[in-house]
């Protein structure tokens, strides 16, 4: 087997499937990079058996072809590292080696086992539809903090996908706080449908996103997979199984105190207020919110900002970095928070996007 | 001057099954279980250690040396009782207790003297309270710090009453081999022996620098220091221990995993229940165990909410068993603590279970005071009341930490 490809390319690629190469592993060839090659492309994939992602580059001068294992941050880095335009490969099965050659530098790096490489995923798929890249951005990007990825129940673990005719929702909660994404879909969805999927893979998925306008992706599932295909390379995940809880529920419906307030206002003074410590006491009353954050070692902290208020005076506590994750990710200029009491669930939203909402649960101070 | 007593109960086990069963006063008591079994002694009464029965020993062995020694089965629960209201004994005099193990304390005492009068006349109060409420024996020592109060306390076993005043120290600790320091070793004692020095008193004599090129910065400066009768480490109580533990060691090493989660389950009750009684929760919950090979793990999980609940305790805990899946190889040793205390925290709402902390929180008060009134075993989990129809493989031995 022989190819010649473009070091740009080539590079690219190899650090793109690198994202899902496993590092540990029992498995040891999934710390490998599998290739397949043809006629005009060679196919480069990585996989730790939760993840994969997978894609191509044209290949010119091609003989012969079939598959190979390479380790995977030998060949990525090498490959990195060169500094001609052209990089040829020669595969020498009977050596067992790979022979890689750049302007008058040669080298010759050991295969891994194609044998033991996992049989690449089924491709039976069942539903498919399509989302602009940059709606997908969105999704992820305002949802995946309000997880918790190390925490062994799946549903903290992963960001609820659900489609229904043409709408599209990304839900995530950490018991604390819970986001929503909504969005239209391309072409709809034949039937309902709901699935979870590791915050890890959406994460990756973010990251093959360009963010251009006219950016489509195609997505695909499985029984027990979903893959994103994107303009740089795809993306399969396997699906969590299990329940996510009844989200709906805990959004509010209705509520007693509306306060709509600057969002860089707000982002500041609880920026300033959590150097202090986390827990920030809000107090709520005409035209006005306070800020006041005491840590017992460290001192205390005051802000005040304007703010238009609906509804009776209020005094609640909040981890300042939850409501900070969320201000990050808004893009309008105000933001409003919708109180019920000290006790429970915490809307806050923006007027001008209602396709995305944040609820977020009290903390109760303890003086 | 400060001032701290020693409090270390004689050959305790043994002691309360004396005590409990008169058939078995003045005979060679050996606890720790059957002979024919694998297990090794876990106290022995002072009849049994004339023949040179020891703590520790395998079973075997003590039946050779002491062939009419009585070998009975611990009763753990018995002696975690008896320890709870000695505890409280010594917690009448000051708040200031820091348990060492589950028969043995240290209290300070240079405040309240005061109030009940010397650290002497204190002590002797309380070993005749302990010997009156409980009609159990304990040594005593009293001292400047810690490390002689527990060498002075272990001087004149069993009722020994000792009291160290400064000016007494070198003499005290003169001929005292150099093994009776607090942190040697058996190895560190070769190393002492091999350089010549078999006693305290020599060991006085040797310079600063020699100790720290022998034992390095660390070990040296220990070394100094307590040979002088130094000894500047606080009497720690548990309001203010940087965790709170328990564990037990299994005779019988086991993979009954039903069995172990019933174990996990009574070790989170206690951690839990001595957590309110310090009125402190943990942030973080650490697994830990041991297998047959002595290779042991641990694994530990930080909370969204700090807790001083069994049921998040033994939820978290069970969680990380899983992880490492447990019960693959056989276990010896299985080890529940609560860490990173805090005091009155700050508690996060969560969204979907709104009531479920009001009502545990009740629901636990009530228990703890039921328990408070008519003692531990008062309320009790069905689990845990089945682990205890079907006992667990002999010598079972519990530890706080």
């Amino acid at each position: 087997m022989k190819f010649q490809c473009m070091q740009e390319d080539f590079s690219r690629a190899l650090q793109v499937v690198s994202r899902a190469v496993a590092t540990r592993s029992t498995l040891p060839v999934l710390s490998g990079i599998y290739f397949e090659l043809d006629s005009a492309r060679l196919r480069c994939l990585g996989t730790d058996l939760e993840i994969g992602i997978e894609t191509s580059i044209p290949v010119t001068a091609v003989e012969g072809n079939g598959n190979f294992v390479l380790p995977g941050k030998t060949i990525a880095d090498l490959v990195r590292k060169l500094s001609t335009e052209i990089v040829k490969m020669e595969i020498s099965e009977t050596a067992n080696q790979a022979i890689v050659k750049a302007g008058k530098s040669v080298f010759h790096l050991n295969l891994m086992s194609v044998s033991d490489y996992p049989s690449n995923p089924s491709r039976k798929e069942e539903t498919i539809w399509t989302l602009t890249d940059v709606f997908l951005r969105d999704a992820i990007r305002r949802t995946n903090f309000a997880t918790l990825p190390n925490d062994s129940r799946p549903f903290l673990s992963s960001i609820l996908l659900e489609l229904e005719g043409n709408r599209f929702r990304a839900v995530a909660t950490d018991v604390s706080r819970l986001a929503v994404q909504e969005g239209l879909l391309e072409t709809a969805a034949e039937s309902k449908i709901s699935m979870m999927v590791p915050v890890r893979a959406m994460q990756e998925v973010f990251k093959l996103l360009s963010g251009a306008e006219e950016e489509r992706v195609e997505v695909a599932v499985s029984e027990r997979q979903i893959m994103f295909r994107c303009r740089e390379a795809s993306l399969f995940s396997r699906l969590i199984t299990g329940q996510f809880p009844q989200y709906e529920q805990v959004i509010p419906k209705s509520s007693a105190t509306i306060a709509t307030i600057n969002k860089n206002d707000l982002a500041a003074a609880l920026d300033r207020v959590s150097l202090f410590v986390s827990s920030v006491r809000m107090i709520v009353s005409q035209g006005r919110i306070q800020l006041n954050a005491n840590g017992p070692d460290v001192g205390d902290a005051y802000e005040e900002i304007e703010a238009a208020i609906e509804g009776p005076d209020l005094e609640i506590g909040f981890n300042g970095k939850f409501l900070i994750d969320f201000l990050k990710v808004t893009d309008s200029e105000t933001v409003r928070m919708s109180f019920n009491g000290a006790r429970t669930p915490v809307l806050m939203d923006t007027q001008d996007d209602e396709n995305y909402l944040y609820v977020v649960m009290p903390l109760l101070l303890s003086e | 001057m400060q001032r701290i007593i020693h409090i270390d109960m004689d050959a305790f086990f043994a002691a309360v099954e004396q005590r409990d069963n008169p058939a078995l006063r003045g005979k060679p008591v050996i606890v720790g279980g059957d002979p024919r079994y694998r297990g090794v002694v876990s106290t022995c009464s002072y009849e049994a250690r004339k023949y040179g029965v020891r703590s520790a020993m395998p079973l075997r062995q003590a039946k050779e040396l002491c062939p009419n020694g009585i070998f009975v089965n611990g009763h753990m629960r018995k002696y975690e009782e008896s320890s709870g209201r000695i505890m409280e004994i010594l917690r009448d005099y000051t708040p200031l207790v820091e348990q060492v193990s589950i028969d043995e304390a240290f209290l300070d005492v240079t405040q309240c003297q005061t109030l009940f009068g010397t650290a002497e006349k204190i002590a002797r109060e309380i070993v005749d309270r302990i010997e009156m409420e409980e009609r159990l024996t304990a040594s005593v020592g009293v001292a400047p710090n810690k490390f002689l109060a527990k060498l002075a306390s272990d001087l004149r076993k069993p009722k020994g009453f000792v009291v160290v005043n400064p000016e007494d120290v070198n003499d005290l600790m003169k001929d005292l081999p150099v093994k009776r320091i607090w942190g040697v070793g058996p190895k560190t004692e070769q190393a002492l022996l091999n350089l010549g020095i078999p006693t305290i008193g020599i060991l006085r004599e040797v310079p600063l620098e020699l100790l720290i090129g022998n034992f390095g910065k660390e070990s040296g400066e220990h070394l100094y220091r307590l040979s002088r009768g130094i000894d500047n480490r606080p009497v720690v109580t548990e309001g203010d221990a940087k965790s709170i533990g328990h564990e037990t060691t299994f005779q019988e090493d086991t993979d009954d995993r039903e069995y172990l989660t019933a174990v996990l389950l009574e070790l989170s009750d206690l951690v839990a229940r001595r957590m309110r009684r310090y009125q402190v929760q943990a942030r973080t919950i650490t697994l830990k165990l041991r297998d047959a090979n002595f290779h042991t793990i641990t694994r530990g999980r930080s909370l969204i909410n700090p807790t001083d609940f069994e049921e998040v305790i033994f939820r978290t805990a069970l969680e990380l068993a899983r992880e490492v899946e447990w019960g693959r190889k056989k276990v010896r040793l299985l080890g529940v603590s609560a860490s990173n205390l805090t005091r009155g925290s700050d508690e996060q709402l969560s969204l979907f279970s709104g009531e479920d902390r009001d009502r545990l929180k009740k629901l636990h008060q009530t228990v703890d005071q039921i328990k408070d009134k008519l003692g531990e075993n008062a309320v009790t989990r069905g689990r845990i009341a089945n682990l205890k129809k079907n006992p667990r493989p002999p010598g079972w031995r519990g530890r706080g930490e």
